[in-house]
């Protein structure tokens, strides 16, 4: 119970996929205009991870390492086909919002690399841990970022009006904005961890 | 081999698996809700338009594209929607059209357009416009704008758009759920032509006409019994749609006079073509078999309507190409007969022997010249040109007496520098031919002959010189020799 919740943590704090090690740039750029868009990538993405987590490590010992990377491209790629559909059948309006980046979620890095760093060398409940915390993660981190460029390129946040009289800075809601925010964000946490570890220049 | 056989088993149990709970979710779980919430959204607003209908069938081509809804109503097919669509000022204007099966229009509803908020967008805010075709009838209503229908002010060119897709609608119910409307659609064509012709020609007794594949060829104007003119539809494009008209010729091809049949451009601008005589004009006097008929020097644009006046040449132009497939074509008198040129000879003694004679083939449409040498003939020479992107390319091929190509030279060409004449520079192009048969091989550009990329035009001129060529040899070597 203790790794579980420390594996969680781990996937939030320590080692955030977006602000620590920059896995899965793509969707965290691309999708990353409205709030809601963001839980809604970040959701997808949380269920992928989960569902190819438990399948790879309960199938751990039964994969041969030759055959493994195919393997797992395989089991992510059925989940992410998955989710399309499903997401197509029961959200149609975040399926059209996400579109393409939907089947993409097959190339996020950050999931072969949880396949293959976590759920190919431990226990399901570690396995299941880390994918709940990386992919909380992933969502907070995502929708983080879209919230910050939803406020300043429309001045709303989850579609509703937070900034009235606001003059929007439209290139946050252009691809170059995605870049921007990250950047600013980037710099702000590695601000925070400067300072608290009391050192106050770099 | 065992462990080859267990790697090969673990994937492929793995991707059996895979695809069959793939198949299963989308069978039993998601696709039936994705098929369902499609037809829902594609009938959801027939059902606003026949709110009384019991069910609705989407009708597809073989693509899968759809054709048009088939309405149910007491187990039986009651109405029919068509999606109509034509371009507006910015956009297409996609429309959808019910009538029932004897062509009364139910309703006519917009799908989507992307036209001006506060003007073109009122043939959606604005239900009066549209409901203006309920209860006309497909068939026998005339739709004519301004007439039958009310333009909505300020929303001319919208509103113009949206009738023309119910027009078109109209023809389209006519052609695919009535029988035998095919004579009747070209009865209307050929009484709206004969009423321009009316007007124009008022000096004829009578006006008669050609029908060939179910479309109408050319009309003839008739005096005393003789065909004095003839008469072409064609047509270009304009900013809006197309710029029909109507060229008078005599019977040399040399324009009488030119009509607009119809026009769709902005209101004045693009139908000055019309209201403004001296532009058509400008064409009288000129041949359809001589003269080009581009905008430049000597045919003035109207300015400001740049692209219908484009429109206007290009029309004439289908117009004398029309004319040249009709009239001139396949009649060989009329074909100007290649002369033995001692220019052409001069080019000639620069390639390959000293004597050469020139071989009269009137059937082909290049000039053929045999090379003599010791009293005999070695090679045949063949000069032809086509028409490249600003100038002629002329080429010089020759061949054995057998037809297979032994040079082709590019005589001449003006096309655009670094593009068009690279073809002069870039030897593979004629490289390509040396070898084949005048008489077997094809010259398909793009599958047996490569293009020059960039040159299109220039390489697929010069292709169709050489299938000149080909032709001319054709005709005449291989029929003597067979003789």
């Amino acid at each position: 119970m203790e790794n579980f919740l420390k594996d969680i943590k781990n996937g939030i704090i320590t080692e955030n996929p977006v602000f620590v090690m920059l896995l899965g740039m793509c969707p965290a750029l691309g999708i990353t205009t409205t709030a809601i868009n963001g839980i809604g990538m970040g959701l997808a993405t949380t269920f992928v991870l989960l569902g190819s987590n438990i399948v790879i490590s309960l199938l751990r010992k039964v994969i041969p390492n030759e055959v493994r990377i195919p393997s797992f491209i395989v089991i992510i790629a059925t989940f992410v086909t998955l989710v399309d559909m499903l997401m197509n059948a029961f959200f149609p309006g975040l399926h059209d919002a996400l579109g393409v980046f939907i089947p993409l979620i097959v190339v996020n890095c950050l999931i072969l690399q949880r396949a293959e760093a976590m759920a190919s060398k431990n226990s399901l409940g570690r396995a299941v841990g880390d994918a709940l915390g990386m992919g909380l993660g992933f969502t907070l981190a995502i929708t983080s970022l879209a919230a910050f460029r939803e406020i300043l390129g429309n001045g709303t946040i989850f579609e509703f009006t937070i900034l009235p009289n606001f003059i929007p800075l439209r290139v946050m809601t252009q691809s170059s904005g995605a870049f921007i925010a990250l950047g600013l964000m980037l710099a702000f946490i590695k601000w925070v961890e400067i300072t608290k570890k009391g050192g106050s220049r770099a | 081999m065992p462990k080859a056989i267990r790697l090969v088993g673990v994937l492929t149990i793995i991707c059996v698996v895979s695809a069959l709970s793939l198949s299963y979710v989308f069978n039993e779980i998601a696709g039936p809700i994705i098929d369902e919430r499609e037809k829902e959204a594609a009938v959801g607003m027939l059902r606003d338009l026949v709110p009384d209908a019991d069910d609705f069938e989407i009708v597809t081509d073989d693509n899968d594209r759809i054709i048009y809804y088939e309405i149910i109503k007491g187990g039986r097919v009651a109405y029919v929607a068509i999606p109509i669509e034509s371009s507006g000022f910015g956009g297409p204007v996609r429309l959808i059209l019910v009538a029932d099966m004897d062509g009364n229009i139910e309703a006519v509803s917009v799908l989507n357009h992307s036209e001006t908020p506060g003007y073109g967008d009122r043939i959606e805010t604005e239900p009066e416009f549209l409901e203006q075709y309920i209860s006309k009838n497909l068939i026998e209503s005339s739709f004519t704008m301004g007439t039958d229908i009310t333009a909505l002010a300020g929303a001319t060119v919208t509103s113009d758009a949206a009738n023309r897709a119910v027009q078109r609608g109209a023809e389209y119910f006519m052609l695919n759920f009535m029988e035998g409307m095919e004579d009747e659609l070209l009865e209307r064509e050929r009484e709206e032509i004969f009423a321009i012709l009316n007007e124009v020609r008022p000096d004829a007794d009578e006006f008669g006409y050609e029908i060939e594949g179910g479309q109408h060829l050319y009309y003839t104007i008739m005096k005393e019994g003789n065909v004095v003119s003839y008469a072409l539809v064609s047509e270009g494009r304009g900013l809006n749609g197309p710029v029909q008209l109507l060229t008078i010729v005599d019977e040399d091809g040399v324009i009488e006079e030119i009509a607009v049949v119809s026009i769709v451009d902005t209101p004045g601008y693009g139908d000055r073509v019309e209201t403004e005589p001296e532009f058509l004009d400008q064409f009288k006097g000129m041949s359809l078999t001589d003269d080009r008929f581009e905008i430049d020097d000597t045919i003035d644009k109207i300015v400001g309507a740049t692209i219908t006046s484009m429109g206007a040449a290009e029309s004439i132009r289908n117009a004398a190409s029309k004319w040249i497939e009709l009239f001139i074509e396949g009649s060989a008198a009329a074909k100007p007969s290649e002369e033995d040129d001692p220019d052409k000879i001069a080019i000639l003694r620069e390639y390959f022997s000293e004597e050469y004679t020139f071989e009269n083939c009137p059937a082909g449409s290049g000039a053929l010249y045999a090379a003599i040498l010791d009293n005999e003939v070695r090679t045949y020479a063949i000069f032809s040109s086509k028409r490249g992107l600003q100038s002629d390319i002329e080429v010089l091929l020759f061949a054995d007496l057998t037809g297979i190509i032994k040079n082709v030279v590019i005589l001449s060409q003006n096309d655009t520098p670094s593009y068009g004449d690279r073809i002069l520079e870039e030897d593979w192009f004629t490289d390509q031919y040396i070898g084949k048969s005048l008489n077997e091989s094809v010259f398909n550009p793009g599958d047996d002959i490569d293009v020059l990329s960039g040159a299109t035009v220039t390489s697929t001129a010069a292709n169709d010189a050489v299938i000149a060529s080909a032709d001319t040899f054709k005709s005449c070597i291989q029929k003597g020799a067979g003789q």
